[in-house]
Parts: structure tokens; C-alpha cells; sequence
């Protein structure tokens, strides 16, 4: 993903879990578009698709391949290997 | 802590801390409590994490948290009881004796022959030198031994070898007798080197209802090279690239797994094969991942990555790359150890009908199990005994008293028969959670909250508070999931 995008929206996230004022201010705001906007005057110019690339990256979603447990008879172990 | 004799519902009924519990504080994440026995994860805040801190130390009475919470520590194991602890455990135990030995079920991973045209390092198997296909006469022998299991209905296949592509013939000529038996086929996983992977066989990957394909490709062209080459020393990277160009781009419907064999001589180079493939096969239906390489033979031990150095790298590719490892951060609770070793109707097949428990034992004749062509085909009822029950972690006091067991289930049957029964050293059978329980789920609790705060932003501004101070952050499980359903997010 888009290296300077990944920095600002990690960045964002490690704020917002760590100052809860921040945080509160932040997600007070309930229109979309000014949120961002209060963002960027915060110093996280990030764009929602950023975010959003951020969560498909980081949503802990890749990397599933196929369990033989219905389908090539082997349970908890993948093709041979145990993990 | 000593088990001691089994608690009865009178003399197991104190209030406990389970031994399945792990309490912890990450001063990135916070405060949690996870237990083992019900796979589940609170978050807690300071406060709550104190009184049980205080509980666990000095088991004192439970007056200090709210009633709500108690009742979910209780719901959830995290303060119990022996006697239910004991009763859980069963129940588990249970579970796994039910899928080892269900008889409706058969699985056989087949090795038209025990050749390959590679000479992998670490490769288990020494016998890639041995030309033998399996015979018609053998595969008559195979069918019969099939129709010989009168209570199953499903069939399951895993073309294996050698490299089974040297057998294609053998390949198509068994899956066209066996999907005419009156079963369900469910189809067939292939596990190739790609090497012979061309545009015939790859056209009739469907029709043998191969539904998955794995290909190993151990990192970019010059470290693949130096690991994966061809008896004689020749390359293997870019023919096996052509070749998966070729598979992706045939009609082939099913998914194709790109597995990465890893150890200390290649870990630094995964990311950028991943990269290298996402980007050549972007839209594709692939799935990358890396494996852990472990002691085979006389390969070189020191290359080999301990469980510790494995987390490591899993972390630090998740953090720098968002991939997460194919097993996931969060354990699994079907994780329970039933592999084609310990399952009662699950076979590996050789080339000359010759039967074995377990993929490593390929080609090794004391760890021949059975023999198609034999009026009772199962030679060696005791191994195949001791690879089934004797491997039962359940019944290993050194396991009951581990923290993790009910996620763990006894790890690798085969690691575990050869420490055990045949006293070779070295070898890693547990579950990787055992010492790094903690890196494994601040990885997942690190993913949840990224989740959690990105939408949270993108959406209407309000997150889940931990107002009550504490709640359940694990993933959701389907009511009454045994596990291994692939229906709810913990075994999908």
C-alpha cells in the first residue's frame, strides 16, 4: 500500500488510542467530511481511502488459504506441515 | 500445578482461578484476561484487572467485581471450578475421539510414486530417487480397499508424492474409479513443485476435481534457486513461474496456494517474493504463505527457526505488511490435533499400496502401517494405535498441567509419536502458544482495535466504549460450534 498513506493512518490510529481526549473530540464530530477536516487541521491529512486501504491491509483478513479439513483430509495441519 | 486424583462434583466445587488463564498487561493495549478453555479475550480496565490479579494471588473471595462481570468470568471459565474444569476438558476430549474416529469420513493422501525431479535441502522424504509408479494393480487393490469401508460416504483425496505430476496418469486414472463409487467425492487438494504443472494437466485440473493446488516457492529467484533445484542442480524459479501463469490463466476454478518453506536461510526474503507474486498475479485467486521448515534428516538444525523466532517474524511481517499468518494471530479452537495421524480413517497411500499415518513417514518401511494388497490391509495395528491414542495429550500428565492444552490439543502426532515412543531428540511438537501465548494475542488484539478505530472514524463517530470496565473482544463463535465447520470466524 501507499507508504506515506500507511505512516499518517497508523500514526492516526496510535493517537486515537492513546490520548482519549483526542479521541472523544474527534469522533464527536459526526458529519464524515468534517471529521477528516478536523483531522487534517490535527496534522493527519489522510484521505477516507486511505483509511480504508488501511483497514483491508490491516484487517487481518489476507493470508486465509484453504483448510483441508472438508476437502483433502487433513485437519489442522496444511498440505504436510504442521504450522 | 498437580492435577492430583480427578475432582468429583463434592471435592472440586472450591472457587478457582482457572489454570487456563492468562492475565495480562500490555502497556501499548492495555489490560486483558484470556482463557484457554473457552478461547475467549476480555479486555479489562486497571481496575478489574487488579481484583483479579488479587484473585489469582490469593484466591479472595470475588466480592469486589460486579455481579455482571462474574457472571461472565464464570460464563467463560476464567473463574471456575476443578470439577467443571474437569467436565470441559472431557467434553473436549470427547470431541476429538468423535472426529478421530468417525467412520462415515474417509481421507487419503496418494503418492503415485515416491519420485522427484527436485532435491530440496530440507526435504523429510529421502527416497526421490525411487522410479516406482503405482501399478493398475495397485489401484484396483486401492479401490477395493475403499469399497472395503462400508459405513463411509465421503471420500476425500490429497495428491502427494514425490511429485505427484510424474504420476499424472496414475492421478487421472484413480479419480476416474473412485468417482464412480457411490460416495460423495470431495474432490482432491495437489501438492506440486509446479515444475511439470503445463497447460494439458492444468485443463484438466477440474475435471479431476482438484480443487486446490499448492505450489512451494521458497523466495525470489536467486534464494529459490539455491534451495529448490532440480536433481543435478538446475533452476526451478522460472519454469514454476510460467507455470503458475499458466494455471491462473487456465480455466481452472479452484485456488492456488503459493507456500513459502521458511527458515534462518530465506526469512529475510518472504516479503519481497510476496510482493514480487501480488503484484504478477494481482486479481488472481492466490494465497501466500509461509511455513515453518523443521529438523528432517541431516539438514543443517541451526538453520531452523525456534517457535519464539517464528512468532517474531509473524509479527513483524503482519506489522509491516498487514499479512497474517495462515493459522492466524487468534487461536483456533479446532485446533485439536486431529491430523490424517491420529484419524482413524485417514490413510497416506504409496506407490505400491504400502499405508502410512503420517505425510513425514513417506517411503520410510518401519513406519509402514498397512498394505492394500493384503486380505486385511492393516500390518501394523500397534503404530497406527500409538499414532491415534497414544498421541492423546489428554491422557499426557505433562499436557494437563499446561496452560494452553484446550487450544493446543497435543500439537504435531507425528513429533510427538517420535519424542515419545522412539526417543529422537530435538524435535518441537507443541503448540506454538505455549511460550509465546501472550506476542500471538496482542498481534490479534493489535488487529481488532485497528478495525475498531477505523471504522469508528469512517462511520458515525461512535465506538464501543469499554464503559462497564471490561468487555469480550474475541471473535465471535457460532453457538454450539464444535470447531472445524469453517462456518464462524474461529475455524473459517
Amino acid at each position: 500500500m501507499n507508504k506515506k498513506g500507511d505512516k499518517l493512518v497508523r500514526g492516526l490510529i496510535e493517537k486515537m488510542r492513546a490520548d482519549a481526549a483526542f479521541r472523544k473530540r474527534v469522533l464527536a464530530v459526526e458529519d464524515i467530511d468534517a471529521r477528516m477536516e478536523l483531522l487534517k487541521k490535527e496534522g493527519f491529512d489522510c484521505k477516507v481511502g486511505d483509511m480504508q486501504l488501511y483497514l483491508r491491509t490491516y484487517g487481518g483478513n489476507e493470508g486465509q488459504a484453504v483448510v483441508l479439513t472438508e476437502k483433502g483430509g487433513c485437519n489442522g495441519i496444511y498440505y504436510g506441515f504442521c504450522f | 500445578m498437580a492435577l492430583g486424583p480427578l475432582p468429583t462434583e463434592r471435592t472440586g466445587s472450591e472457587t478457582i482461578w482457572s489454570r487456563y488463564n492468562k492475565l495480562f498487561h500490555s502497556p501499548r493495549l492495555g489490560h486483558f484476561v484470556y482463557n484457554a478453555l473457552s478461547n475467549t479475550l476480555f479486555e479489562l480496565d486497571e481496575s478489574n484487572y487488579r481484583c483479579l490479579e488479587e484473585f489469582r494471588e490469593r484466591a479472595t473471595d470475588c466480592e469486589s467485581l460486579s455481579p455482571e462481570f462474574l457472571a461472565a468470568l464464570r460464563q467463560n471459565y476464567v473463574i471456575t471450578t476443578r470439577w467443571e474444569e474437569q467436565r470441559v476438558l472431557l467434553s473436549n476430549r470427547y470431541r476429538r475421539s468423535t472426529t478421530n474416529f468417525d467412520s462415515t469420513r474417509l481421507g487419503l493422501t496418494i503418492c503415485p510414486t515416491l519420485k522427484c525431479n527436485f532435491r530440496c535441502p530440507y526435504c523429510f522424504e529421502h527416497t526421490q530417487g525411487d522410479p516406482m509408479l503405482m501399478s493398475p494393480q495397485t489401484i484396483d487393490r486401492l479401490v477395493e480397499f475403499i469399497k472395503g469401508y462400508r459405513d463411509v460416504r465421503h471420500l476425500s483425496l490429497a495428491w502427494y508424492g514425490g511429485e505427484p505430476l510424474i504420476g499424472f496418469d496414475v492421478i487421472c486414472k484413480v479419480t476416474e474409479r473412485l468417482k464412480s463409487l457411490d460416495l460423495t467425492f470431495g474432490g482432491a487438494a495437489l501438492i506440486t513443485n509446479g515444475y511439470f504443472m503445463d497447460q494439458r494437466k492444468c485443463d484438466l485440473f477440474n475435471d479431476l476435481e482438484i480443487h486446490s493446488v499448492q505450489v512451494t516457492l521458497d523466495g525470489p529467484e536467486e534464494m529459490h534457486d539455491t534451495r529448490r533445484f532440480l536433481t543435478g542442480g538446475g533452476p526451478s524459479f522460472q519454469r514454476i513461474l510460467a507455470n503458475l501463469d499458466t494455471l491462473l490463466n487456465s480455466t481452472f476454478k479452484g485456488s492456488c496456494d503459493i507456500r513459502v518453506n521458511t527458515d534462518r536461510q530465506n526469512v529475510g526474503t518472504f516479503q519481497e517474493l510476496r510482493d514480487t507474486l501480488l503484484e504478477r498475479f494481482k486479481d488472481k485467486n492466490i494465497c501466500i504463505y509461509a511455513a515453518r521448515v523443521t529438523p528432517a534428516h541431516d539438514y543443517d538444525r541451526s538453520l531452523i527457526l525456534n517457535l519464539e523466532e517464528w512468532t517474531d517474524f509473524n509479527r513483524r511481517v503482519f506489522q509491516s505488511s498487514g499479512f497474517v499468518p495462515i493459522s492466524n494471530f487468534y487461536p483456533s479452537i479446532n485446533l485439536d490435533s486431529v491430523c490424517v495421524g491420529t484419524a482413524h480413517n485417514r490413510f497416506v497411500v504409496g506407490p505400491r499400496g504400502e499405508l502410512y499415518k503420517c505425510w513425514e513417514d513417506v517411503g520410510q518401511p518401519a513406519r509402514v502401517i498397512g498394505d492394500v494388497h493384503r486380505a486385511d490391509p492393516i500390518t501394523n495395528p500397534e503404530l497406527r494405535a500409538q499414532y491415534s491414542v497414544g498421541t492423546d495429550a489428554y491422557s499426557d500428565p505433562e499436557c494437563l498441567e499446561c496452560s494452553v492444552l484446550p487450544i493446543c490439543g497435543g500439537g504435531c502426532a507425528n513429533k510427538r509419536l517420535r519424542t515419545k515412543y522412539f526417543d529422537e531428540p530435538g524435535l518441537e511438537y507443541c503448540s506454538p502458544f505455549k511460550d509465546n501465548l501472550v506476542q500471538y494475542l496482542e498481534a490479534y488484539i493489535d488487529i481488532f482495535m485497528n478495525k475498531e478505530m477505523c471504522a469508528a472514524i469512517l462511520g458515525s463517530g461512535q465506538n464501543e466504549t469499554n464503559t462497564r470496565g471490561y468487555r469480550k473482544i474475541s471473535p465471535e463463535t457460532k453457538p454450539n460450534c464444535a470447531g472445524g465447520s469453517g462456518s464462524c470466524s474461529q475455524c473459517s
